[in-house]
């Protein structure tokens, strides 16, 4: 049976792919952090309420849990939830910073179950520990690749893009396969979190003109070195290497179909919190918490979990909600959207839309109005602006300025406060 | 008032294949970028869509599977577990649907390789035919991520042909075969949709045998006129 790979146009939903924050405390204070992690929670599940939740994600037909945090290796319970979801027969695996993953873990790890671990890699030495605020970040990371590998788990790599490692692809998919990993994810940063308070790290669209073809190029050369390179679901869309990009395979004709937060994906925070995508705002999506109800009754009953599963065109707008795309592609990823514009629907980080508005001469300019809360998964607001094409950009911070905080999370007057 | 207990699993199936209707996407001949439905040119090189290309976005071929994604998940292992067998350790060859079979070669030179991997990709569900000839014994087998069924099991001289139903990409294996006589061995595949050959199975709600509309069972095999009419 295929873990990942499902009929999308089905309409039998069911949480086949879960990603599942294990604790917020976190070894590393990443400056791009989503969730903002360092802390716990306040009132994070207990093992035994984490143990339940495993026998609930069986019961509704899981196949993969992704266990991340914060570090999910930081929870007390992280080994024997593990090894519930292996014994429950869902595919375990963990998305870390390395940080903590030495020999030992590695050993630990493989013998509770695990048998995938993504190493999150932002781009070579200088930059990754830069946006990792953490010296010696990258070979730490880098360590873990091997003791995993060692430990007899497949090894895989996730990385996030923005302007101040854009450049770091090319040698750093070398020294990724040099490791032995299997696949890579790349997605963009989108400004969310600690990233909605560094506006000048994010790419502006137009940057996706050059950036989506250097892709198409790893992926071919992926292709020849066993490596599957698949893009997040913020990247890409319907330009012409979208088969490329989208297909695990040489020649396949795979393409973006929709966010599918609620319908086969399903996000859960460390303290039972349940929303359709675990990238997704916290304050507009959180369908209920495990604490209170049962996870049948949040992915059944919940407006906050649905959104995604009967909305059409009519859900779009701006130059969505036009595009000859707009029905296959609703917009693209969801939390991608609301980070930039407060609502999903309306999606300029679109490899098509930038190629075909400049194709009339113009592209459009993300220039921050309000400022993110400070809360985890929280965002500000962008306004979008539409130019000329060869209007003068912006000039080019130094590396040190694309990390610094550029907007202040405001506490008093949010973004998601205002939206309401 | 007694329900019908069909009807939510109908409905499903109408909702599956009005989705499927919509959304699929063919190529551009030209560029290979996706057209979008009842395009006249493509919106990447602005080609002109030729008369065939508009029958084939008739035609039901949609890409209905994906892989799931996730910003703060991983990437799948399970895509190159294939490739990334310890016994298999090559990339497969791709098969693609087309008008005619497709042959494909298994030439490999001085390859010590014992097993040979196929991606069998279908437009819309279908069952695939292999047919093959050999010199030497041969196992054909489907390869799942965790597990490997086997489909048929062939001796020496033997000219062989297996069918199943392919739902979305499969990944097939031959092992067995001499690696002194790859050269010599042919395989053919063809797709041929489930949809048209008079038996209801998989997605359909009908199928009398014909790909044409207006005689109550739909060129894509739904039931015209509507659920209980």
């Amino acid at each position: 049976m295929s873990r990942r790979r499902l009929n999308v146009l089905s309409r039998d939903f069911f949480p086949a792919y879960v990603v599942w924050e294990l604790t917020l405390r976190c070894d590393h204070a990443c400056t791009h952090c989503g969730s903002r992690a360092s802390a716990a929670r306040p009132e994070e599940l207990s093992t035994a309420q984490a143990l339940d939740v495993v026998n609930q994600l069986r019961e509704l037909g899981a196949r993969e849990v992704v266990l991340i945090g914060g570090e999910a290796y930081l929870h007390t319970g992280f080994l024997r939830i593990v090894r519930a979801l292996a014994d429950a027969g869902i595919h375990p695996t963990l998305t870390t910073g390395g940080r903590g993953v030495d020999a030992v873990l590695a050993a630990r790890m493989q013998e509770a179950g695990l048998r995938q671990v993504s190493v999150s890699i932002d781009g070579l030495r200088e930059n990754h520990d830069r946006m990792r605020n953490l010296r010696g970040s990258f070979d730490l990371a880098t360590a873990a690749l091997e003791a995993c590998k060692a430990a007899g788990i497949r090894v895989t790599a996730n990385t996030n893009i923005n302007r101040l490692n854009q450049r770091d692809l090319e040698p750093l998919f070398e020294h990724l396969a040099a490791l032995g990993i299997v696949a890579w994810q790349l997605q963009l940063t989108a400004p969310l979190g600690r990233a909605a308070d560094r506006t000048e790290l994010i790419l502006q669209p137009w940057q996706l003109i050059e950036l989506l073809p250097r892709i198409a190029e790893l992926k071919r050369r992926g292709f020849e070195r066993g490596i599957t390179l698949l893009p997040g679901n913020n990247l890409g869309y319907f330009g012409q290497e979208e088969a490329l990009l989208r297909s695990p395979h040489p020649g396949g004709k795979d393409h973006w179909a929709g966010c599918q937060a609620g319908r086969f994906v399903l996000g859960i925070e460390s303290d039972g919190a349940v929303k359709g995508c675990p990238s997704l705002q916290t304050s507009h999506y959180v369908g209920g918490s495990l604490k209170e109800h049962s996870l049948e009754r949040i992915w059944t009953q919940t407006p906050e979990l649905a959104f995604a599963r009967d909305r059409g065109v009519e859900a779009l707008w701006g130059f969505c909600r036009d595009c000859v795309f707009a029905e296959t592609c609703l917009g693209g990823c969801s939390f991608t959207a609301h980070s930039l514009l407060g609502r999903p629907g309306n999606n300029p980080y679109c490899h098509f839309r930038v190629k075909t508005l400049q194709k009339r001469g113009t592209r459009e300019r993300l220039v921050p109005t309000r400022a993110a809360s400070g809360k985890p998964f929280d965002n500000g607001c962008f306004e979008l602006i539409e130019e000329p094409f060869d209007a003068p950009s912006p000039p080019e911070p130094d590396p040190e300025g694309l990390v610094r905080i550029t907007r202040r999370p405001s506490r008093t007057a949010t973004s998601e406060e205002a939206e309401r | 008032m007694r329900s019908n207990p069909c009807a939510n699993s109908l409905e499903r199936a109408i909702g599956t294949l009005v989705a499927m209707l919509r959304d699929m996407l063919q190529s551009c001949e030209h560029c290979e970028g996706f057209l979008p439905q009842g395009s006249l040119a493509c919106p990447h090189c602005e080609a002109g869509v030729s008369r065939k290309g508009r029958l084939a976005m008739l035609a039901l071929g949609a890409v209905s599977s994906v892989t799931l994604m996730a910003c703060y998940g991983a990437p799948t292992d399970e895509l190159s577990c294939d490739t990334q067998h310890p016994e298999l350790g090559r990339t497969p060859i791709a098969v693609s649907d087309g008008d005619q079979s497709q042959e494909v070669t298994l030439s490999c030179g001085n390859s010590s390789e014992l097993t040979y991997l196929f991606t069998l990709m279908p437009n819309e569900p279908s069952v695939a035919r292999l047919t093959w000839s050999n010199t030497n014994p041969l196992t054909i087998a489907r390869l799942n991520c965790d597990a490997t069924s086997e489909l048929a099991c062939m001796g020496p001289n033997d000219t062989g042909t297996s069918t199943f139903e392919v739902l979305g990409y499969q990944t097939v294996a031959l092992t067995g075969l001499d690696p002194s006589a790859a050269a010599d061995t042919r395989v053919w595949v063809e797709f041929t949709p489930t949809c048209g050959d008079g038996i209801q199975q998989s997605y359909e709600q009908c199928d009398d045998g014909a790909r044409v509309s207006g005689d109550g069972c739909s060129e894509y095999c739904f039931v015209e006129g509507g659920v209980g009419e």
